[in-house]
């Protein structure tokens, strides 16, 4: 979790007339709220001063400050609310120190008269159903199409989760200058290419959905299997989830958001099996089962039946939560039912024939059916993945179940000489040593 | 003859004040009475591009190609000639760092307004540039649709400021002014065939509009149609 730029007292004075029990309930307090109410905060100011930097930097002072009183004064009744005042009031002094500023504050009291609209003024800041829009605003705006899309991750993870600068710069392994530059330019575009803060209404809310859900997946699985040395990256993927849980209480009528989150919490639920603690890759038929997190799964199907339930056609994340389910509930590899399996990639290859999801689905057909059935297919996904280790790692994978090693070998090798430094190598290396023979 | 003036800048260009300022230039087209428009643009980081392919909208970040000479803003001049718009825009102070390139004018035949509508009045917050895919050829008018209907819409909802086609690039000439020589390119601008075909400017509230008007407009389905905040005055 996203806790590391939470305002922390680390001061060790002795004066600490509430004691140490009141000082950690104040830390656990302003713990959970960084991770609940970051978001919302920067939500509420960004629609109160238009302004997106001096909306992180406000949340950012109301949490600091509160990591002094929360301890000394008692966590207030509603820390959401108390956040969101302090951080209001934190814009205004800045605005008002900012004597270049008095002149927008004019200019934002003139518009919110002339427009009459409720997007007004530096007042009246209260939890509800308007703060509620407003994160939505923001992960909308934050994921709209018009940016690009490390930019659009990048805000998402600053605004809506709160991370820092620096840990997006090493989440994404470039320098936090580089980083900076990129969000600097993006929060310059909202503003002067005007991408409006709102939330499009209807159809063209359902237009704007799939975006919002790829950068969520993207999140995901960048913490899931990340690009670097890692095989897991906890603090992604939460935050991930998090922001998908979210937003399927945003949108609640849209199947898509619970299949994304069914999806995240299924593969999620593998996280202690997947990895060795050395650092390698365990593939799904050598997990140890009983590592899978039974909480998670069962949240995983519960969100894929609420999808199920709005009874409309299935769509890539539920496809793809789907096939997840069917591993999760499979007691053993042998028990899992491969020939549902094939049947949902058979369909998730219909709408969305990326060359990933086809050399997905012949893996599923040679599951089903057998491996000489897979790598009889291999050839039609050939061109789409030329240059790719998938593809030969993919027929290595298939000869080795066939018995044929030194096919398997030869395929090895050839997946070794596409693939960089990292788990998948050490993967690919270790089976070219099964079937060699070589340890 | 009516020319679109494409003022192009080097990225890495970084002129003083003084050497960059069109202020006197704009005073004196202005008093001569050949200058019809100008603007200036927001940077290419703030640019979104709209195509429409198989009726679906597709929404990008950026120009529509990235080149060393970006546009930064454009003119329009009504002149007696070539020669007028050669000299008037050696006599911009970019020509001296950056490009401008000419274009006249090609009103599309069955616009009513015959190209009388190359600029009208109103605050336009948006540069709408009809481009080409770079490298593909220019499409044959048949495949290309009318804009009348699109042009009658955005003039019912009060978003049309002015816009027109552009004559085939090959008629292009873009002006450098280098050591106190005059430098003339004929033919489209550099090799990488950016091409602009055509432009619109509009008043769109917001970029979600400025973006549902580029996708209505029959240009996105064949080429690709790039939105320019235009840099306030």
């Amino acid at each position: 979790m996203a806790l590391l730029n939470a305002p922390r007292d680390d001061d060790a004075a002795p004066h600490r007339p509430a004691g140490a029990a009141a000082s950690a309930q104040a830390a656990s307090a302003l713990a959970r709220a960084f991770a609940d109410e970051w978001g919302r905060v920067v939500a509420t100011l960004v629609r109160v001063t238009g302004d997106w930097a001096l909306a992180e930097d406000a949340a950012q002072d109301a949490f600091a400050s509160a990591a002094l009183r929360w301890e000394r004064d008692g966590v207030p009744d509603r820390p959401g609310a108390w956040l969101t005042t302090t951080a209001r009031n934190a814009a205004i002094d800045r605005m008002r120190r900012d004597a270049s500023q008095q002149r927008r504050i004019r200019d934002h009291a003139v518009l919110a008269r002339d427009t009459g609209e409720a997007t007004a003024p530096l007042v009246d800041v209260e939890e509800g159903d308007e703060v509620q829009d407003d994160r939505l605003r923001l992960v909308v705006t934050c994921c709209h199409p018009a940016l690009p899309l490390d930019a659009r991750v990048a805000l998402t993870l600053r605004t809506l989760c709160g991370l820092t600068v620096e840990e997006i710069a090493r989440a994404f392994g470039t320098t936090e200058a580089a980083m900076s530059k990129r969000l600097v330019r993006a929060r310059q575009k909202i503003a002067h290419a005007r991408i409006p803060y709102r939330v499009p209404r209807g159809p063209e809310l359902g237009g704007r959905l799939p975006g919002v859900l790829a950068v969520l997946y993207l999140l995901f699985t960048e913490g899931y299997a990340p690009t670097g040395d890692a095989v897991v990256r906890d603090d992604l993927t939460g935050e991930a989830v998090r922001l998908t849980r979210v937003l399927a209480g945003l949108v609640p009528d849209e199947p898509e958001v619970h299949g994304l989150l069914a999806l995240e919490l299924l593969h999620g639920s593998r996280r202690a099996a997947r990895a060795t603690s050395g650092g390698d890759v365990v593939p799904l038929d050598e997990q140890d089962r009983s590592l899978w997190d039974a909480g998670l799964v069962g949240d995983g199907l519960a969100a894929l039946g609420t999808a199920r339930a709005l009874g409309r056609p299935a769509g890539p994340y539920v496809l793809q939560a789907e096939i997840a389910a069917c591993h999760a509930t499979a007691a053993t590899p042998a028990a899992t039912d491969t020939g549902r399996i094939a049947v949902l990639y058979d369909e998730l290859t219909r709408i969305q024939p990326t060359p990933h999801v086809r050399l997905a689905r012949v893996m599923a057909v040679a599951a089903a059916d057998g491996p000489d059935a897979g790598l009889a297919l291999l050839p039609d996904v050939a061109g789409d993945l030329a240059g790719s280790y998938l593809l030969p790692a993919a027929e290595a994978d298939l000869e080795r179940r066939t018995g044929r090693l030194e096919r398997a070998a030869d395929a090895y090798r050839r997946a070794l000489d596409l693939t960089p430094p990292g788990p998948a190598r050490r993967f690919l290396e270790r089976r070219l040593g099964e079937v060699t023979g070589v340890e | 003859m009516t020319y679109l003036m494409i003022v192009r800048v080097p990225e890495d260009a970084a002129p003083s004040p003084e050497e960059s300022s069109p202020e006197a230039w704009v005073e004196d087209v202005t008093r001569r009475g050949i200058h019809l428009a100008g603007h200036r643009l927001r940077p290419p980081s703030d640019a979104t591009c709209m195509r429409v392919r198989d009726g679906e909208a597709l929404v990008t970040h950026g120009p529509f190609v990235e080149v060393a000479e970006q546009i930064a803003g454009f003119d329009l001049l009504r002149v007696a000639d070539l020669a007028e718009a050669i000299d008037v825009a050696a006599a911009h102070p970019v020509a001296r760092f950056g490009a401008l390139e000419l274009r006249e004018l090609a009103p599309h035949e069955d616009d009513p307004a015959g190209g009388a509508n190359a600029v009208l009045d109103g605050d336009a917050t948006y540069l709408l540039l009809m481009g080409r895919e770079p490298g593909s050829p220019a499409p044959a008018v048949e495949d290309t649709g009318s804009p009348v209907a699109w042009i009658e819409e955005m003039a019912t909802r009060d978003l049309d400021r002015g816009g027109s086609p552009l004559a085939p690039p090959d008629g292009a000439v873009t002006v450098r002014v280098r050591d106190d020589q005059v430098l003339l390119t004929h033919g489209p601008f550099a090799e990488l065939a950016e091409q602009v075909d055509g432009y619109n400017l509009i008043d769109a509230a917001d970029l979600d509009v400025a973006l549902e008007v580029a996708a209505a407009h029959p240009a996105a389905r064949h080429g690709v149609i790039e939105v320019r905040p235009l840099w306030p005055f």
